[in-house]
Order: structure tokens, then sequence, then C-alpha cells
């Protein structure tokens, strides 16, 4: 698990969106779309336990700070064949209740574009659409060391863009 | 009539030496880190691949006890019994396999590709080897 806020010198623009499949949640939005808000994208699949473990606490982040420009955009990138049926993708964000957006990256472009290598891993991107944090890992009550390094940075970032 | 009796025991005489074979038993042992945890909800396939032919085994594990229904804490051995001819002395052999696994530790999962290359000698009509592979925590 690791995590950090880069340093204005260290920071990398956010990659746009290449979805391959279907957006639920939302009509096909574009990273560039989202400038001025503060945006975590999360790197996962319904089928990850360390993923669907993490929704309560990016369900608690949404409901806490969306109204003050904080966006959550779900990266759906399958591990297994199953996970790229969109009816199951759907199924899981009802069973699951994301209410945020999600997009299928069922040909992983997107996730190669981050450079993502595990499930799950969030990138936290500023109002300028500059990556400016980054953790790997599961952020839930068993995995709790970080929910509250993100929530810092989220909170750091929405006083940026005020 | 006896050279026709003659033709065809040595035809078969023939046929029998042709078919005579010997056995590899190929252990596959995989050992990992104990925060290494394997994801077996889709199905976990080693493939043997030797020009006699690419020969698939689904592995096995022992049931992680907090998360059963997803996770093995290790495999079992990997094993392929193998017919391969008498005469053969040594076989090159390709072992490769996706193996879906979760660092528990960081609360994260991955892939991780296995490709072992080995050629494997032949020395006894039934030959027993071991080949090992170790996993360790990724690094980031």
């Amino acid at each position: 698990m690791w995590a950090f806020l880069f340093s204005a010198s260290a920071q990398v623009a956010a990659p746009e969106f290449i979805p391959s499949g279907e957006w639920f949640n939302s009509e096909a939005l574009k990273l560039s779309d989202l400038k001025g808000q503060v945006v975590l994208v999360e790197m996962w699949t319904f089928g990850c336990y360390n993923c669907y473990r993490s929704i309560p606490t990016l369900g608690s982040f949404y409901d806490t700070y969306q109204k003050q420009g904080f966006e959550i955009i779900g990266v759906h990138r399958p591990e297994f064949d199953y996970e790229k049926d969109a009816a199951n993708v759907q199924e899981s964000l009802l069973k699951y209740q994301v209410t945020w957006p999600v997009f299928q990256d069922n040909d992983s472009k997107t996730w190669n574009a981050y450079g993502t290598n595990a499930w799950p891993t969030f990138y936290l991107v500023d109002k300028n659409g500059m990556i400016r944090y980054k953790h790997r890992g599961e952020i839930s009550e068993k995995y709790p060391s970080g929910i509250a390094p993100l929530e810092e940075a989220i909170k750091t970032l929405l006083a940026e863009a005020l | 009539m006896m050279r026709f009796y003659l033709l065809v025991a040595f035809i078969l005489l023939e046929f029998s030496l042709a078919q005579e074979t010997q056995t590899l038993e190929l252990q596959l042992l995989v050992t990992a880190d104990p925060e290494i945890l394997f994801n077996h909800v889709n199905p976990m396939l080693f493939t043997l691949s030797s020009p006699y032919g690419d020969f698939e085994v689904e592995a096995t594990g022992e049931l992680y006890k907090d998360d059963p229904e997803i996770y093995w804490q290790s495999l079992h051995p990997i094993v392929w019994k193998l017919e391969l001819p008498k005469t053969l002395k040594s076989l090159e052999t390709s072992i490769t396999a996706r193996l879906a696994l979760c660092d528990k530790q960081q609360g994260l999962c991955y892939f991780e590709d296995i490709d072992l290359k080995e050629n494997i000698s032949l020395k006894q009509s039934v030959e027993k080897q071991t080949l090992h592979i170790r996993l360790d925590r990724p690094r980031y």
C-alpha cells in the first residue's frame, strides 16, 4: 500500500479516459470536461474483493464532498472474462449501491494509460487535470490506513479549487 | 504358410517395440510469500508444452480460512504424468500459467504470469522430477 501527495514538480497530467464498453450512471464523460473539479479515478472490477470492499469508503467520500466539487469516476477494468459483460457490471453497481459514473475499460486502454498494475488503484486529479495523489490497495475498515490520507488529499485539493 | 506366420510375428514384435514407452511424472511446487493469496474464483490452469503436445492441469489449493470462497492460502503440487517414447533421452518443456494473486497485507490484487522453461533428462523408465517456483510479493 502506498500513497503520496505529489510535489508540484512531480505532477503528471491525468490521461484522458479511453472507454471500451458502456457508461453507467452517466452519459459519456471526458476527463477534460471535469476540469475545475477534483476527480478520484478508481481502477476496479466488481469481482475484486479488495475493490468492492472499498466501495463503502468511496460512497462516504461521495456523500460528503460531491457538492463541493468532488467527483468519482470508476474505471471498470475486468480481471476475468465474466467481468466484461455490461449486464454483470450493471448488476454489481446495483448490488454495491454505486451511484457515481463508471465506464467499462474492457480493452485496458485507460488502465494502461495510467500505468496501473493492480486492483484497486486510486488516482486523485486536481482542478487542472493533474494527478496529485495515488493510492494502491483496499480502503476499508479492514484496511483503514489509506482512508485518512486520501481524505486529507481530497480536502486539500478541494480547498485549492475554491 | 509358415512364412506368413513368421511375417505376422515379426510385424507384431516391431509394433510392440515401437510402442514401448517411459513415464515422466513431473511435479511443480509453487511456494509463495505468506502474504500472497491465490484467487480461485476462476480455474487456475497450468500448461506444460512439449514437442509431444500441450498438457493442461487445473490447480487446487488449501482454502484460506478467512475467505475460503475466494482464496487459497497455498497451491497443491501440480502434477503431470506423461507417456513418452522409450528412446527419448530428454524433453524440452515450458510451463505457463496466469495466476490471479492478492497481497493480503496491501489489500490489492494483480496477475502474475509464469513461464518456466526446463530441459528434463529422462534416465529411468519411470522418471519422477520436481520443479519449484517461488512467488514473492510485488515491489511497489
